[in-house]
């Protein structure tokens, strides 16, 4: 029986065969380019793999900082491995405190927590961090703007040029309406995120500020076609602000970033990544762009951990080896694969070398990186490429009609797409028309089902990160801290970048909690997005709103 | 009488943490079977999830997690059931929990774990078939 239809993961209805006649406009020069070249499609650098190979990471984060510290350094002096990828717990993800009521049993469970410039510290004690390429995890935005802060204050304790910094921070604001239902007011959010770049730019950092993060869009069921569509049409709207501020464009977007998700629809995720690249050469240019590198933007790939499998967990080692090859043959600069064990815990050292070494053998043994965009020419991948480009543009202009995302998402544009594709995903699944080995299918029985180590958080760290807190607001110059709050409250409130106030009220080892709380203050809110603890500095608001 | 009665379900997360697909298509899918989803959501505490199922007066309470702190999320808000008197609700667990934590969520009094992949239809036959069969 031959199979009628057959549609790509974004419901791209495709043929059995592709001839030259489907792609008979591809016009080389301007539709693809050499690799290095406008537009970009063929990859960002003109030697790609061969002048510098993709960036390996393993994403890790638990107990308290310093427990994530021993896994890092494990990683670095043990597996030889550059480049670290943290991620922030939740608290810390939404600017509350360990010890904030909401936090005191999730500080550290799933990811760092970063409520002072003391977890920094420590997180980064033993490690030179103008050596390493340290990437941050986090989302949406509002842990963003205090580890970004710590970090630079690390930096400048240890009397490290700013700009010798590399690696990446956290997520915009927009990006909470996809899983991350951020307690902080989105206007403060934005400015606050805004404030950061403008200050990063200005600055000339050269760590990717922004993480324009696919990934989080692609882990609430989100297409491949939807996912690039929201992650440059981010990119548009901050570029748009930051133009605003007085910036051009070729300031700062050289400095943006995607981690993308890739998933298990192997050639839609190659086209998506080289439909993405042509997309934003076209888009910086109308922006303004005069240097090419502009022009040229930087995708990196994070295996969809949505799509690894709680149960016979081993089979998730063969599709983060199936997302690495999307990735290799999509040419993105670096990867991290989701381990084996995701579906069920934090990364256990084994999943974590097992992910790497999954890495390394594509890098070493097969040859696949020593030659670039391999697959450009094939009548398929230029026709889903070209399709792709028209389905992502079609879908930003939509989102530009409505005022933007978070006017689409005020609309409920977006929780409409969420709950569509959430549940045609769940309903093909339950009714077997799409399968997934070892859940509706190809099923062993349970005591045949292999047995994994399971990561387990060091014990007690949730409660010995809630006392670390709560030691260091009696052991700090409470003096100092009242100071640089008093600045950052007027800085709020005059409309000022807020990031010189930030960085300063961090030396003065202010926690998260207290800064957001000022800022919120300084803004018309109450002190608590949860109103579950009252100002401790009495700044007074004048406004009622809160959350 | 009773039996026309619809059964009525709360749905929450307890915590800060922001996957609620599950919970999210869960909820749509009992609807579809003919019960009343109370939809409570995301940033919970044990607290809100007992006040708001006893002002809603609900048959069932579902409880998402995806976290490895689940026991004592969950026990916190079955401590305050048991307070509250409301230990007649049935309560049901679902997302990324581990096999060592099921007998822990077990003991503690939840009447069932679902892991992910769970059709949905075997969530509602569960309810269906405990919920009518409880004493009231």
């Amino acid at each position: 029986m031959i199979k009628e239809k057959c549609e790509t993961e974004s419901g791209i209805e495709v043929k059995e065969v592709y001839r030259p006649e489907d792609v008979a406009d591809l016009d080389y020069g301007q539709d693809l380019g050499d690799p290095g070249k406008y537009p970009f499609t063929r990859g960002m650098y003109e030697h790609m793999y061969r002048g510098r190979t993709w960036q390996e990471y393993v994403l890790v984060g638990f107990g308290t900082t310093r427990d994530t510290n021993e896994r890092l350094r494990y990683l670095r002096e043990q597996l030889g491995q550059p480049m670290l990828n943290v991620i922030l717990d939740m608290p810390s993800n939404y600017g509350l405190d360990s010890d904030h009521p909401m936090a005191q049993k999730e500080a550290g469970q799933v990811g760092i927590p970063l409520s002072s410039l003391e977890d920094m510290e420590q997180l980064c004690e033993g490690i030179p961090i103008e050596e390493v390429n340290l990437s941050f995890q986090t989302c949406p935005g509002d842990g963003h703007l205090l580890m970004l802060a710590q970090y630079i204050a690390v930096a400048q304790k240890r009397g490290i040029d700013l700009t010798r910094l590399r690696g990446s921070m956290g997520a915009p604001p927009t990006h909470r309406f996809f899983g991350y239902p951020s307690p902080q007011p989105l206007d403060l959010s934005y400015r606050v995120y805004i404030d950061s770049l403008e200050w990063c730019a200005r600055n000339k950092l050269r760590l990717f500020y922004m993480n324009d993060a696919g990934h989080v869009f692609r882990e609430n069921s989100i297409t491949p076609v939807q996912e690039m569509t929201l992650v440059l049409q981010t990119a548009r709207e901050i570029s748009g602000a930051l133009i605003a501020r007085g910036l051009s464009i070729d300031d700062f977007a050289s400095r943006f970033m995607s981690v993308l998700g890739i998933g298990m629809d192997f050639f839609e995720e190659v086209c998506k990544v080289r439909a993405g690249r042509r997309i934003w050469a076209r888009i910086a240019k109308e922006l303004g762009a005069q240097n090419p590198r502009t022009c040229a933007f930087n995708f990196v790939a994070h295996s969809c951990g949505s799509t690894m499998t709680y149960q016979q967990p081993l089979n998730n080692i063969t599709r983060g080896t199936i997302h690495a090859l999307a990735s290799a043959f999509g040419g993105c600069q670096g990867i991290s694969i989701a381990t084996f064990d995701e579906p069920l815990c934090v990364p256990t050292k084994l999943a974590s070398r097992v992910a790497l070494d999954t890495l390394r053998i594509i890098e070493h043994e097969t040859g696949i990186m020593d030659v670039i965009d391999p697959l450009a020419g094939s009548y398929y991948v230029e026709w889903l490429t070209d399709e792709m480009e028209k389905k992502i543009v079609a879908m930003m202009d939509e989102i530009e009609e409505m005022g933007g995302i978070a006017r689409a998402a005020e609309k409920g544009w977006v929780q409409q797409m969420l709950d569509k594709e959430q549940w045609r995903r769940k309903e093909a699944i339950d009714k077997g028309e799409k399968i997934v080995v070892g859940v509706n299918k190809f099923r062993v029985p349970p005591d045949e089902e292999e047995k994994i180590e399971l990561h387990q958080n060091p014990p007690e760290s949730t409660e010995r990160q809630v006392e670390n807190v709560r030691r260091l607001r009696q052991r700090r110059d409470n003096g100092e801290v009242r100071q640089a709050l008093d600045r950052l409250w007027q800085d709020t409130r005059e409309g000022k970048n807020v990031m010189p106030a930030v960085i300063e009220a961090v030396k003065a080892y202010a926690t998260t909690g207290e800064i957001w709380g000022v800022m919120r203050e300084a803004s018309g809110y109450s002190y608590d997005p949860f109103n579950m603890i009252e100002s401790p500095f009495k700044f007074g608001y004048e406004g009622v709103a809160a959350r | 009488m009773e039996k026309d009665k619809r059964i009525r379900v709360l749905m929450a997360k307890i915590g800060l943490d922001g996957h609620d697909v599950g919970m999210k298509v869960l909820t749509r899918g009992l609807r579809d079977a003919g019960m009343e989803v109370v939809y409570l959501g995301l940033h919970q505490t044990p607290e809100m999830v007992a006040n708001a199922a006893m002002q809603e007066d609900v048959d069932v309470i579902g409880i998402s997690s995806h976290q490895p702190n689940h026991s004592l999320l969950i026990g916190d808000l079955m401590r305050l059931l048991k307070e509250k008197g409301l230990d007649n609700i049935t309560v049901i667990a679902g997302g990324t929990i581990w096999e060592p934590h099921l007998s822990q969520l077990k003991e503690m009094g939840v009447a069932e774990v679902f892991l992910p992949g769970t059709p949905i239809e075997s969530i509602a036959e569960y309810i269906r078939s405990h919920v009518r069969s409880r004493p009231n």
